[in-house]
């Protein structure tokens, strides 16, 4: 995988140790770029401020679930064609085929490897 | 629901039987303080009955508390699990400590896995909260079943006469159950299929 090490990337949860613990794997993989967002509403905010070329979220947070995001930005003309990511708990079925008819680029459930995102992140970003 | 019919015939029984006797009571001031007495037993039941059925105290025994010490026992599992990783790395780090020139840095490396291994006690004492947790809820579990049972309700006649409206099947709660017990989560390969993923 091609690493662009400034490629901006917002990662949202609202678990503090969650977000560590992503901005340290993508860290090891050569993306420095990271910026923070502890649920949908505040990464609304941020996406409305500067462009992203990946977003990776989580799903089950308050106010606004990472669901909710992904409708926001793929219905935004600006935002709608960013790559996103969710890495979520939610494993049903019904999860993933909803996630997928929102337009998720791709689903990861936790817990989850270094392995694993370092696949998923090259998968989407070689689309 | 045959009980709880069997139930309400009865409790009807009761106030027919009130009935008759206040009709033949005349001036009998004794006779009509009984039947005022049992008349009110009588409604007691019924709105104590109409009350469990209501509040789905059957579907609380059969479902809701088993699935909470479930979850419980999934959380010890997971941090056992987790902290036994931690564990794992630990030793991998003093290993290459050991092998390290400098005493120094072997020092500071070695301090800091102990430092570990103390913070992983938490592990050991979460896991007697949550047993200690799933105690408590096991019993409270028994005492609803005893009060079910008591009053002949069963959990399929008190989940079929609970009020719930229709799911919405737009409404997004219904996906969120956070995650699933481990003999029931799907796998990133399962995932993967659904979404049509070839990595």
């Amino acid at each position: 995988m091609a690493v662009k090490k400034n490629m901006p990337i917002l990662i949202v949860d609202d678990y503090k140790t969650m977000l560590r613990i992503v901005r340290n794997l993508l860290k090891q993989i050569g993306f420095e770029n990271v910026d923070e967002a502890t649920d949908g509403s505040a990464a609304l905010e941020k996406l409305r401020d500067k462009d992203y070329e990946l977003i990776i979220s989580d799903w089950n947070m308050e106010p606004m679930t990472g669901l909710q995001l992904l409708k926001e930005v793929r219905s935004d003309e600006r935002m709608k064609a960013t790559p996103f990511i969710m890495i979520t708990a939610e494993s049903k079925p019904e999860n993933v085929v909803e996630a997928k008819k929102a337009g998720v680029n791709n689903y990861i459930v936790k817990p989850f490897n270094a392995e694993t995102l370092r696949a998923k992140l090259a998968n989407v970003l070689a689309a | 629901m045959a009980k709880l019919q069997m139930a309400n015939a009865a409790a009807s029984r009761l106030e027919s039987a009130i009935a008759e006797v206040e009709h033949h009571a005349g001036d009998g001031g004794a006779n009509a303080s009984l039947a005022a007495a049992v008349a009110e037993l009588a409604a007691e039941l019924q709105s104590s009955m109409m009350e469990l059925r209501s509040i789905g105290a059957g579907r609380i025994g059969a479902e809701d508390i088993p699935t909470a010490s479930d979850e419980l026992d999934a959380i010890v599992e997971v941090t056992a699990s987790a902290t036994g990783a931690i564990l794992d790395a630990c030793e991998l780090v003093e290993d290459a400590a050991a092998n390290l020139s400098g005493d120094a840095l072997t020092d500071a490396l070695i301090d800091a896995t102990s430092s570990i291994y103390q913070a992983c006690s938490f592990q050991d004492l979460t896991g007697q909260r949550v047993t200690k947790v799933v105690t408590t809820l096991r019993r409270i579990d028994a005492r609803v079943s005893a009060i079910c049972a008591l009053f002949g309700l069963e959990a399929t006649d008190l989940a079929a006469g609970t009020e719930s409206e229709p799911a919405d099947p737009n409404d997004e709660a219904r996906l969120l159950n956070g995650p699933a017990l481990p003999d029931q989560a799907m796998s990133q390969d399962d995932i993967d299929k659904i979404l049509g993923d070839s990595d």
